[in-house]
């Protein structure tokens, strides 16, 4: 049936013919090109390679085959549907097809012909990180992925082309309609279903993670190798297939049987295999569904709580062996006649002795209880050992994540990890409590009752016997007898966590607390790049100690940190009711292996940023104060982030990872719990975490809204408690954030802010290591402040209502006081909302420019000490007037509504030109005015969310725009700036539009001068009228580039008034932030209008308020 | 070989009859297969090199029922097609090479020098490095002609191998069949061109619209027709209204009148003078009854 002669025969003569074809020659040479200069930008020691592209041994090699692997296979889909298509022309094939070949022959040397050319491609192009990694002495090279990556990447990808590619070509006979279709179906699954369903579908490898750790291997490999599988048969079987529909007559019928047959069966196993991956996909999914509903049946059972635990844990490859024996204790006041535990699935109860004796227990997924002959009354104290042993199956951590979010690619580079909460590999361990590996009495996530956290802290033990060589970590201090390691926590813990491997150990004790860095043996670089600090390491570290203490105003409790490098795929989540992610355990921080991708443990660029810095501000550095530098940026700004981003997108990448070490000062020390107000202790950590915030947040420029905006939209409509369990978690997270923020500030206002902050803070100094409850805390607080804070916390969470508030007047004066200058503004707001609210003011004293400072991040950038803002409570229907005294020249006002029906919610103004005043009475406070407006002169002002505010464009969106926009199903009122409309005036929104409540504009992108805006006023009085027109300030805001400094640039207007029509081009280079004024004009009392052009110079145009004011 | 073909006919999806009930026996040496464009020649030919099935009728060959042993009778047969022009880019040996991995299981040194000796007999030794699709017209047939040698055939189908070469390159390929017919091959060549089969085949058959005109030798053939090509020198009126009446198989100038040859089963004019017939003329005769004039 096969002729192995004639498939070489054919795959020889083939191969030449595609060698020769320049459509090959040029998509090869270009993959070369393409790869090659790929590797020297990143790799190479010619420029300064990325440290991502050097950490891991896996990342080039397979970086670069995944990059080719898309033009492969639309390669493939053009070479293959053109070699197997029977062409009219092409007679010279029938005297092949005479020959005495088999028609698999045929159809298989031709796939051997191409298959072996593009592979030759494939290691070509491994060639080049090959030799580009071999020239960089700090490159891993690891001949490991050389190997492996073009079996699983590419042989699959090459021969699922090929055969679907042969097979619809010889079922259609017709290349080009073959080719569509096929692009077709490459486009689609790249488009729509990227990262869908696991990247099932996805053929080329492009995105199915496959990307190996060099500290833990390839972890979980067997969903991505079984669908490498599933498309490797599957082309094959496709080969067999086209071989039997081939236009040629078969030379026995019984071998053209045979082929279908098994073409067929190759399909069928391929079948079994696609089955197969998508039970491995959705078993966890399934899993944690049951897990969740077992959750529920056990979430308002009254259980024992753990006092303290003695885990003794043997490792025995992919299993543990442990016994852990329990001090519970009744805190409840019932009669308990059930203990129940929760422990991994995937751990196997041997036995259970309840007080010496053996006591029967039932299993429920996760749970595990004893209800025989058990009765313990309150306070009463039980003994439980509990012998286990078993794998850890993973799909139990994090069950309040929801599917998608579970789902979304863990993103490294341009890899998608396999998401890892928990290792239990032959030669690593790393287990968090999320998977449950020891047993616990809390019930995890659920949806029928909010989650109960933890009312204690536990006493925790741990002894380990691992093989000799490998290092456990745990909490505690650590003794060694023969292979077990015995870790004993001075302090009762919420929780501990087990990690072993091949680590070695660097550590340094300041000031009593011992600092450890756990590394894997290769991965010390940051001992040769930093190597010059090591003898000024606990200074370094004392002033970043220092800083971070002030800030939080919280001392370290434990006596020691460690930081343990983990593998790349370790993933964690936000959560809900607490308040950092699995990154951080007690006394304890997983730092990515190698600092991953995390751009400061990208030291030698670092150094390099450092030493561009240095030569622009004409510093002279030593070798020395660079490295420092580079230290003590990657600590603040990673772990105890006293450097904020830059920049964020509020709202998305929710699971972005967490490495700030604030869980060590408050969560894992302290905490006030409450059966019934779970998210209260998540709100005080938020309250209480003094990390730097991100500086700017683009989520209006993307959406006209900001994110808050959204919260702030949502929480007027669901109470908290719905949002908790129904919402999107980053949702769910901004709007606690939100409450607390709002509650924290309310609570603060009302009891005398320092007064309510230095009472917190004493709290959690007196209460270290211990958990209390928030009934004790409510007792303090009455008894300190004389309010009950129950139910201001209880309607604050609750409530659905919001401020609004106006900001009726802003004076702003320069006030020359005696011989010195100060500077006074005064803000009037009113409260038009339907609830109380809290404003922080806050002054920016910098000049605001656009250079490029202001976008990039320096390496350890000084960050100015951020005065507090000042808080205030507007009662609901009140005018407030504040006064504000400063010593230095206030650019801009930020006023932060925190929850309130405002948009923006953060109002941020510039204060334009300060008018001069001598002398006269400065204020300083606040005081409730009335709230008439007292303007003596008559006005008319429109605004752009006024009914007599129209526009109008007759330009058509182009089909894309309009097919892009018909696929936005929410209908939105306001669209962020960066998509910017041509053919239409869209509405946005912005701290500098005009607006009472809502500052908004519309804008569209300039051109010709056919799209109008237009106000329409209606007036009381006629007569002659001064307009203004309300601008953002000099060219509205645009950046227009360092070049056009002295440009000039015009808004166009047209003014239809009592005498007629005028066109009058207005110089916006200069204006003043808000109203600026444009002419006088005589108004019948019919009115008349004033139109905005869309021509303009300027990128864009807005159309904001005008103002008509009577002479 | 002996090939018996019983009852062939071939139908095409759309109704197209290419052959009508084709009965022949063909043995060794050269076989001609007369026919005008359409007459189903290449059909019949694609059908007996296994590339198409019959619709009906049978062929044995050696007693093979080609229908059930195609891979064996692929074996011993060569194939040169009509339009053997567009090559996919192989130089001239690669694709002898090709062809006689495919149908030789000699070792490469054997092989090549095969290819090479082969290459030399048909005249492309010299151009044995150029592309393939880079040769002359003549030099692909003689390619083709080579790669159906190659496997060294018991049954060589040559379809319309001269059409469209000049006539030095048309006797040199006539040459080449001539010595091939010499060995224990059958040779089946099938032509539109007369002079083909009348230099080089000792049988052969005459089709036309799908169906057997004439089997048998030439020379039975011209016989047939003896008696019947008549002579004759007309001035322009005379030619004009005979020319009209009877198939004129050739018309020379002769001293401002016409020596005209023509074809009549009755002498056409009183001048008319029998003429010794050649295989044209038989070809003539055979299409012009087919077509249903009437010779008078």
């Amino acid at each position: 049936m096969i002729s192995i002669k004639n498939i070489l025969t054919i795959s020889t003569y083939e191969s030449k013919v595609l060698w020769r074809n320049w459509f090959f020659r040029i998509v090869g040479l270009a993959g070369i090109f393409f790869i090659s200069i790929f590797n020297l930008v990143e790799m190479s020691s010619l420029d300064n390679p990325s440290w991502w592209a050097m950490l891991n041994g896996y990342v080039l090699p397979y970086a670069s085959l995944i990059f080719i692997s898309i033009p492969q296979a639309a390669a493939v889909i053009f070479l293959a549907t053109g070699l197997i298509k029977k062409d009219k022309k092409l007679d010279t094939n029938e005297v092949f097809f005479v020959r005495a070949i088999s028609n698999l022959d045929y159809v298989l040397g031709k796939a051997l012909a191409m298959f072996k050319l593009f592979f030759l491609l494939n290691f070509v192009i491994l060639a080049i990180p090959f030799i580009v990694g071999l020239t960089n002495p700090l490159a891993t090279v690891n001949p490991m992925a050389f190997i492996v990556y073009p079996l699983i990447v590419s042989i699959p990808n090459i021969v699922f082309t090929m055969g679907i590619s042969f097979l619809l070509v010889t079922v259609i006979r017709n290349q080009p309609i073959s080719i569509v279709l096929l692009v077709g179906i490459t486009g689609v699954q790249l488009i729509y279903y990227f990262d869908k369903f696991s990247n099932i579908l996805d053929f080329t490898g492009f995105r199915i993670s496959m990307l190996a750790s060099e500290m833990s291997g390839f972890v979980d490999i067997e969903f991505a190798l079984w669908q490498r599988a599933f498309y490797f048969l599957t082309g094959i079987a496709f080969l067999f297939l086209t071989a039997f529909l081939l236009e040629r007559l078969s030379g026995h019928k019984a071998t053209h049987r045979a082929t279908a047959l098994v073409g067929m069966v190759l399909l069928l196993i391929s079948s079994f295999i696609m089955v197969n991956i998508w039970t491995i996909r959705q078993s966890p999914i399934d899993l944690r569904q049951e897990m969740i509903t077992v959750n529920g049946r056990w979430a308002n059972e009254p259980n024992l709580s753990i006092t303290s635990h003695a885990i003794a844990l043997e490792w025995a490859g992919n299993e543990i062996i442990s016994t852990s024996d329990l001090t519970l204790k009744n805190n409840t006041p019932e009669l308990l006649d059930t203990i129940y535990f929760s422990l991994n699935p995937g751990l196997i109860v041997d036995t259970v002795i309840v007080n010496e004796a053996p006591a029967p227990f039932n299993r429920d997924l996760q749970i595990i209880h004893i209800n025989n002959g058990i009765s313990i009354g309150p306070g009463q104290e039980v003994n439980v050992r509990i012998k286990y042993h078993g794998a850890i199956m993973q799909a139990a951590a994090h069950l309040e994540v929801d599917q998608k979010r579970y789902e979304t690619s863990n993103d490294f580079i341009m890899f998608s990890l396999t998401k890892k909460y928990a290792f239990l590999e032959d030669d690593y361990v790393l287990l968090t409590n999320d998977v449950l590996w020891y047993p616990d009495t809390e019930v995890g996530y659920n949806r029928k009752a909010a989650t109960k956290e933890r009312q204690s802290f536990i006493d925790f033990e741990l002894k380990v016997k691992v093989p000799e060589g490998k290092t456990a970590i745990s909490q505690g201090a650590v003794t060694v007898s023969g292979d077990v390691q015995q870790f004993k926590p001075e302090y009762p813990l919420p929780y501990i966590s087990l990690v072993i491997g091949d680590y070695l150990k660097k550590e340094i004790i300041v000031d009593s607390v011992t600092y450890s860095v756990f590394h894997y043996p290769k991965n010390d670089y940051f001992l040769k790049q930093l190597g010059l600090i090591a003898d000024t390491l606990s200074y370094l570290i004392t002033d970043v100690v220092n800083e971070y203490e002030d800030a939080q105003k919280l001392s370290y409790p434990f006596k020691r940190m460690q930081f343990v490098e983990v593998p790349l795929h370790f993933t964690a989540y936000n959560k809900i009711y607490e308040s950092h992610q699995a990154f951080l355990q007690p006394e304890t921080v997983f730092w990515p292996e190698e600092g991953a991708e995390i751009r400061q443990f990208d030291f030698s660029r670092q150094l390099r940023d450092m030493n561009t810095q240095a030569k622009k501000t004409n510093q002279v550095l030593t070798d020395k104060q660079k490295q420092a530098n580079v230290f003590n940026d990657l600590i603040r700004k990673v772990f105890t982030k006293q450097i904020g981003s830059r920049w964020v997108y509020d709202g998305k990448d929710i699971d972005n990872p967490d490495y700030s070490l604030f869980p060590n000062y408050y969560d894992f020390n302290s905490g006030i719990v409450s059966r019934d107000l779970a998210i209260l202790n998540r709100c005080i950590a938020t309250y209480l975490r003094n990390d730097k915030q991100v500086q700017n947040d683009y989520s209006r420029e993307i959406n006209g809204i900001s994110f808050t905006e959204e919260c702030n939209n949502l929480m007027r409509t669901t109470p908290l408690s719905k949002i908790l369990t129904a919402s999107d978690f980053s949702k769910i997270s901004k709007s606690v954030a939100l409450k607390s923020q709002y509650l924290f500030s309310y609570l603060g206002q009302t009891l005398g802010e320092s007064n309510f902050k230095s009472f917190l803070y004493e709290w959690v100094n007196k209460h270290q290591h211990q958990l209390n409850s928030y009934e004790e805390f409510r007792k303090a607080m009455l008894s300190r402040f004389h309010v009950d804070i129950d139910p201001i916390i209880r309607t604050v969470y609750s409530e659905t209502s919001q401020p609004a508030f106006e900001i009726l007047d802003v004076q702003k004066y320069e006030v020359t006081d005696g011989d010195r200058k100060r500077y006074q503004v005064m803000v009037k707001v009113k409260n038009s909302g339907d609830s109380d609210g809290v404003l922080e003011v806050k002054f920016n004293h910098k000049e605001n420019n656009d250079d490029e400072d202001t976008y990039y991040a320096k390496v350890n950038e000084e960050v100015a000490v951020e005065a507090p803002g000042r808080l205030s409570v507007i009662k609901q229907g009140e005018t407030k007037l504040f006064g504000y005294v400063l010593d230095e020249k206030p650019n801009a006002i930020t006023i932060n509504t925190i929850i309130s029906r405002n948009i923006p919610s953060v109002i941020n103004m510039s204060l334009g030109t300060l008018s001069n005043r001598e002398g006269g009475m400065l204020f300083d406070g606040e005081q409730v005015v009335d709230n008439e407006k007292n303007s003596a002169q008559y006005e008319v002002i429109v605004d752009n969310e006024d009914k007599q505010f129209t526009h109008f464009s007759p330009i058509e969106p182009t089909l894309l725009k309009a097919y892009l926009d018909n696929r936005d199903t929410v209908v939105k009122k306001y669209y962020g700036e960066w998509n910017t409309s041509y053919s239409s005036w869209l509405a946005t929104t912005g701290s500098d539009f005009y607006g009472s409540v809502i500052r908004s504009a519309h804008f569209t992108r300039s051109g010709g001068g056919e799209k109008l805006a237009t106000w329409t006023p209606e007036f009381k009085e006629e007569g002659f009228y001064d307009i203004y027109v309300y601008m953002r300030g000099k060219n509205q805001n645009e950046f227009v580039g360092r070049e056009s400094a002295s440009k000039q640039f015009d808004y166009n207007y047209i003014i239809r008034n009592g005498d007629g029509t005028d066109n009058i081009k207005y110089n916006i280079t200069n204006a003043e932030p808000g109203w600026n004024y444009l002419g006088s004009y005589y108004f019948n009392k019919t009115g008349g209008s004033i139109s905005l052009t869309d021509k303009c110079e300027l990128w864009r145009v807005y159309a904001d308020a005008v103002k008509w004011v009577k002479q | 070989m002996n090939i018996k073909i019983k009852g062939l006919s071939k139908i095409y999806p759309n109704g197209h009859a290419a052959i009508k009930n084709i009965n022949l026996q063909i043995g060794s040496g050269m076989f001609g297969l007369l026919g005008p464009n359409g007459a189903g020649k290449s059909s019949f030919m694609r059908i007996l090199v296994t590339v198409q099935k019959a619709t009906s009728g049978t062929i044995l060959m050696d007693g093979m029922d080609i229908n059930e042993h195609r891979h064996e009778i692929r074996k011993l047969v060569g194939y040169l097609p009509q339009d053997f022009t567009f090559f996919s880019k192989l130089k001239t040996w690669e694709f002898l090479d090709y062809a006689a991995q495919l149908s030789t299981s000699l070792k490469r040194k054997e092989r090549l020098a095969k290819v090479d000796k082969l290459l030399d007999q048909v005249g492309l030794l010299d151009v044995r490095e150029r592309m393939a699709n880079k040769l002359s017209g003549g030099m692909k047939r003689r390619l083709g002609i080579a790669q159906a040698l190659i496997g060294e055939p018991r049954l060589l189908v040559i379809d319309e191998p001269t059409t469209g070469l000049d006539p030095e390159e048309r006797i040199r390929f006539r040459n080449i069949l001539s010595d091939l017919s010499q060995r224990d091959v059958t040779i089946i060549l099938s032509t539109h061109i007369v002079g083909d089969i009348s230099s080089t085949c000792h049988n052969m058959a005459m089709l036309n619209k799908g169906e057997v005109a004439f089997k048998g030798s030439p020379e039975g053939m011209i016989d047939q027709v003896r008696g019947h090509v008549w002579q004759i020198i007309l001035d322009d009126s005379a030619f004009d209204s005979l020319k009209a009446k009877y198939p004129v198989v050739s018309t020379i100038p002769v001293d401002g009148k016409w020596e005209v040859q023509l074809i009549s089963n009755d002498q056409p004019h009183p001048d008319a003078k029998v003429a010794n017939p050649n295989l044209e003329h038989a070809y003539v005769y055979f299409m012009e009854n087919e077509f249903g004039v009437s010779l008078v």
